[in-house]
């Protein structure tokens, strides 16, 4: 069975991954896999820029977003003619001669992958470039992942990429549908912030910050840099904590800090 | 079954420069994919890889056309070549005659193919009145790397051919991975990566690789050149400079000490609002982590100061010993085809072709070969420009230069304008004639890169559509028949003239054709070539001294200052308080896309399906405090003028700054404003009224600006007049 692996890590964001799709699916018809692409509306592959926290202490992740592939795929449920159908490779594909337009299908779909093409009155989707696959020697892997310059699209067995898939998460986990796609460092909530004494105006280096859930009373450390910065990364959605920061004998203690989305503190003033 | 085959070639869609593989079916491009067996590995861009979609192009020029309404009016009639070409010969003779050779000016887009052509052709007229952009892209960089290096082609190292990567990468003003002029480096830096210990990055905005770096620095717009002399005094003041380099290979760092010696972090943070401890820290990673190497961006480029800033960065690379050694900023050695641009140099620039340059009296150092273009715009409305006929080919300077109105003013009162280009556009509006050119698909052609390590072949995969010309045939064209002792026979004896010194001097256009590439890598190059006979016998640079230059005498001949100076950008909280109390923000019109290259593509519906509309940036709480929201429609105005991009509140950008999309035109709109380039172009509001005293480069990534949200009044009017294409709304969204 076969899977995307996606390293958001790496990712710089080209959007050669969504070019290479269209000029794939645009403008060809690869029945029995898909009918072609139309030149704009759908995004097989689908890149999306997300921008985190406030200056100066911001990331920016590009995710690309496709078909799950599901094992549990709720679309091929849900189909009422049986036109999508999973293969042996794990693939999932919508087969646009026996599609009657009828959108159930999409409305399934967790993912939001899958597009109505009104001209041909067709749900379509990604077909992992089976078309390819199956017919084309020379092809081992979707246009998507070949035109990956950096890396960060793969494509490949299971067996092969056992240490991927041990670090690696899905994008909707609450979904269920047993996703074929794989990510690895998808975005999790950061708290970061600088810290300084008001009196020389200098950063403080070495000030131990502890971040401390205010429910559940898991904590976790972090030590002020060479900027006085401090990075809480990887924190749970959605929780409040409480910051204490220490440096020598002066404390500062911050509460409320709430992780609906990532928060940059600002320059914190801390007296010594 | 079709006709199936397999056409290498190399891709031009920006620069250009990546190794592709076309698959041709019954004579249609069908697929584009990158060559593995080449030096770009396989990869190609966004815009690379639409390529199908230019040629096929509704906006696509198939014939050669006379305008025959008003401008602006948009009517047509197809001539035939003959009568085109005949045509611009005579007015070009007219011209001549009436006015004197430097009256004709042929102008260019960015360095692509055609850059030779058109100089080959200016040169053989006996004009140098050329309008390039390289005073805003390229040129001063490379103009300031010969002044103080003596040689002008200097570029990162990130090949590891020497044995060693950098360890210590700048990328300033620059995002190379998505955004590069040649974008073949794209994949190298990337590859480089893996090897990198400290990757730093200097930009007033977040990027990927911005929130991925080892250091983030967010300089004010137009304070570079401070926050280079600030490097340098921590340097300096913490003894990291490279004692080797400098004591024995360069001239003048005395004297260097003494000028960046007020240029305490406290004083470098309080101009360019960076945090003093970044700048210590990025100071200290690139003189103790080498070897090292910094990407400049163009940004630095479009600026008032470009001139001492990219002296300062130079000196900056030299102070930590970072030339010429391997990982560090390395000059190529030349592939044995040889440096392409002889193709035009051995058509010497006469002292009275010289003597002739608007512009020269003022910005010696950029308007020594070509012109300056702004001041030709001023020349020309005040009515003492010597030019009346201009040729130009690919570039939108109506789009690309400061102050459209008044660029726009001056183009109207040409007597006779012609324009070579792939679609029709607003500086096919405003010519008198427009020719169809072939795209990078359809032609036979020689790519050269900026580093000059490598040249390859455009091979042709399919006929260009109508009578549309390759670039070399049209020149040759316009050459034989107006200077024909300069130009050739036909195309083929052009090109084959081009790689003549390949293969022992046997070389012929088929040859290259067939080999794809002429290049010089590996094992071949050369580092350290300063320690060498290679450029001066016993060792040393080029330069008159012999040394790297951190005082330049040819710099003080000239009427400049020798050693680096900050000067503050035309605009600004500093120089101009009063101003800024009325256009409290700052601007910059740096805002590049991955899938667009300067003015190009907006026309191509994969392309523009990314970004339909201009999109300016601010941070949200900038935006709130002026009442506007992600996604509305604002204005953005400048004393200049006003225009209108969508708001896009981003977090990742320094408050009390607003970066705005540059080079916007919309295609689909009717010619009566050129294409819509008064709508939303930044260059409505950049000023061509404060220029570098080098270069000549107005200020179009720093300036102020102000900006309110568009009234539902304002909504309705009808902006965008067009209901041709579907990707694009025609009508302004609530």
């Amino acid at each position: 069975m076969k899977n995307f692996y996606i390293d958001l890590s790496i990712c710089n964001g080209c959007y050669c991954c969504q070019i290479a799709c269209k000029d794939e699916h645009v403008g060809n018809d690869w029945t029995p896999y898909a009918k072609p692409q139309p030149d704009t509306g759908q995004f097989w592959l689908g890149l999306t820029e997300l921008v985190r926290g406030q200056v100066p202490k911001v990331k920016i992740t590009y995710i690309p977003k496709m078909c799950h592939h599901c094992d549990d795929a709720p679309c091929i449920a849900d189909c009422a003619v049986g036109a999508i159908t999973k293969r042996a490779d794990g693939l999932v594909i919508i087969e646009p001669e026996k599609c009657t337009g009828c959108q159930l299908c999409a409305s399934a779909c967790p993912h939001e992958a899958i597009f109505f093409n009104e001209g041909l009155n067709i749900a379509q989707k990604c077909t992992g470039c089976a078309h390819l696959l199956d017919n084309e020697a020379e092809w081992e892997v979707p246009r998507c992942v070949d035109n990956c310059p950096t890396g960060a699209l793969l494509f490949g067995e299971e067996k092969d990429f056992k240490k991927f898939i041990a670090e690696a998460e899905f994008l909707n986990p609450s979904a269920g549908t047993k996703s074929r796609v794989y990510y690895k460092h998808l975005p999790k909530k950061f708290v970061a912030g600088t810290v300084y004494d008001p009196k020389e105006e200098e950063v403080i280096i070495g000030a131990k910050c502890t971040l401390k859930d205010a429910q559940s009373k898991e904590a976790f450390t972090a030590e002020t840099d060479v900027y006085g910065d401090f990075w809480f990364n990887g924190l749970k959605d959605n929780r409040t904590y409480n910051l204490t920061i220490k440096k020598g004998k002066a404390t500062k203690t911050i509460d409320g800090i709430f992780t609906d989305k990532d928060l940059c503190l600002g320059d914190i003033p801390v007296e010594l | 079954m079709p006709e199936r085959k397999v056409v290498y070639s190399t891709c031009k869609s920006c620069h250009g420069g990546c190794g592709v593989k076309v698959t041709v079916e019954d004579g249609v491009p069908v697929h584009i994919e990158g060559n593995p067996d080449t030096l770009t590995r396989g990869t190609m861009c966004s815009k690379g890889l639409s390529s199908i979609q230019h040629i096929d192009s509704p906006y696509r020029l198939k014939y050669p056309m006379k305008r025959v309404g008003a401008k602006k009016e948009g009517k047509w009639q197809r001539i035939s070549w003959d009568e085109a070409l005949d045509t611009i010969a005579a007015k070009v003779k007219e011209s001549q005659e009436k006015y004197g050779k430097e009256s004709i000016s042929i102008s260019q887009g960015t360095g692509r193919g055609y850059n030779r052509y058109i100089h080959r052709l200016a040169r053989s007229l006996g004009t140098a009145n050329v309008i390039s952009p390289g005073y805003v892209c390229h040129s001063p960089r490379l103009g300031l790397y010969g002044l103080v290096t003596g040689y002008g082609r200097l570029y990162c190292d990130y090949h590891g051919w020497g044995g060693e990567f950098p360890k210590t990468q700048i990328m300033w003003a620059k995002q190379l991975e998505i955004s590069s002029a040649d974008s073949e480096m794209c994949n190298w830096f990337i590859q480089s990566l893996d090897h990198c210990k400290n990757l730093i990055i200097i930009d007033p905005r977040a990027s990927a690789y911005a929130t991925r770096a080892t250091l983030w620095l967010q300089p004010r717009p137009g304070s570079d050149c401070a926050l280079a002399m600030g490097m340098m005094n921590v340097i300096v003041n913490e003894g990291l400079w490279d004692k080797e380099f400098v004591e024995n290979w360069t001239y003048g760092f005395e004297e260097l000490k003494e000028r960046i010696n007020e240029w305490t972090p406290e004083k470098t943070e309080e101009v360019t609002w960076v945090p003093k401890e970044k700048i210590i820290a990025a100071a200290r990673m690139f003189a103790i982590d080498t070897p090292g190497c910094i990407q400049v961006g163009s940004s630095l480029e479009r600026q008032a100061n470009c001139g001492h800033t990219l002296r300062a960065i130079t000196c900056l690379m030299g102070m930590a010993g970072n030339i010429e050694r391997p990982g560090s900023m390395v000059s190529w050695v030349l592939p044995e085809t040889g440096l392409i641009e002889d193709f035009f140099l051995e058509l010497p620039l006469t002292p009275e072709m010289q003597s002739k340059i608007i512009g020269i009296d003022k910005f010696k150092m950029g308007a020594a070969r070509t012109c300056n273009p702004d001041t030709m715009v001023k020349a020309i409305l005040d009515g003492k420009a010597p030019v009346h006929v201009w040729i130009s080919i690919g570039g939108q300077q109506i789009v690309h230069m400061a102050n459209t109105k008044e660029v726009v003013a001056a183009i109207e009162k040409m007597d006779f304008m012609v324009h070579v280009d792939l679609f029709m556009g607003p500086m096919a509006q405003a010519s008198d004639m427009v020719l169809p050119s072939a795209h990078w698909l359809e032609l036979d052609d020689v790519y050269d890169m900026h580093p000059r390590f490598f040249i390859a072949a455009h091979n042709k995969v399919v006929e260009p559509p109508g009578e549309a010309k390759s670039d070399a045939w049209i020149f040759n064209e316009i050459g034989k028949r107006t200077a024909p002792e300069h130009w050739f026979k036909d195309e083929k004896e052009c090109l084959d003239y081009q790689v003549r010194k390949g293969m022992a001097g046997k070389m012929k256009w088929k040859d290259f054709s067939k080999n794809l590439v002429s290049g010089c890598w590996g094992k071949d190059q050369v580092y350290y070539k300063y320690k060498t006979d290679y450029w001066r016998k016993g060792g040393g640079f080029p330069t008159a001294t012999g040394k790297f230059e951190f005082v330049s005498k040819r710099l003080a001949e000239l009427g400049y200052d020798p050693l680096p100076v900050y000067r503050e950008p035309g605009e600004s909280p500093y120089r101009t308080p009063e101003l800024y109390k009325e256009y409290p923000l700052i601007m910059s019109s740096g805002f590049r896309q991955p899938f667009y290259f300067l003015g190009q593509y907006r026309n191509i519906p994969w392309l523009r399906s990314f970004m339909e509309y201009p999109m300016a940036q601010m941070h949200p709480e900038t935006a709130a405090k002026y009442g506007v929201a992600d996604g509305d429609w604002i204005w953005i105005e400048s004393p200049r003028g006003k225009i209108r991009q969508k708001c896009r509140t981003f977090p990742g950008i320094l408050r009390g700054m607003l970066m705005a999309t540059a080079n916007w035109f919309y295609p689909e709109e009717g010619p009566e404003g050129y294409h819509g380039v008064f709508i939303s172009n930044p260059n409505v509001l950049t000023s061509n009224d404060h220029l570098d005293p080098m270069y000549g480069s107005p200020d179009l990534t720093c300036l102020l600006c102000k900006v309110w949200k568009c009234t539902e009044d304002e909504l309705q009017d009808n902006v965008f007049k067009t209901q041709e294409f579907g990707y694009v709304q025609r009508t302004v969204e609530k």
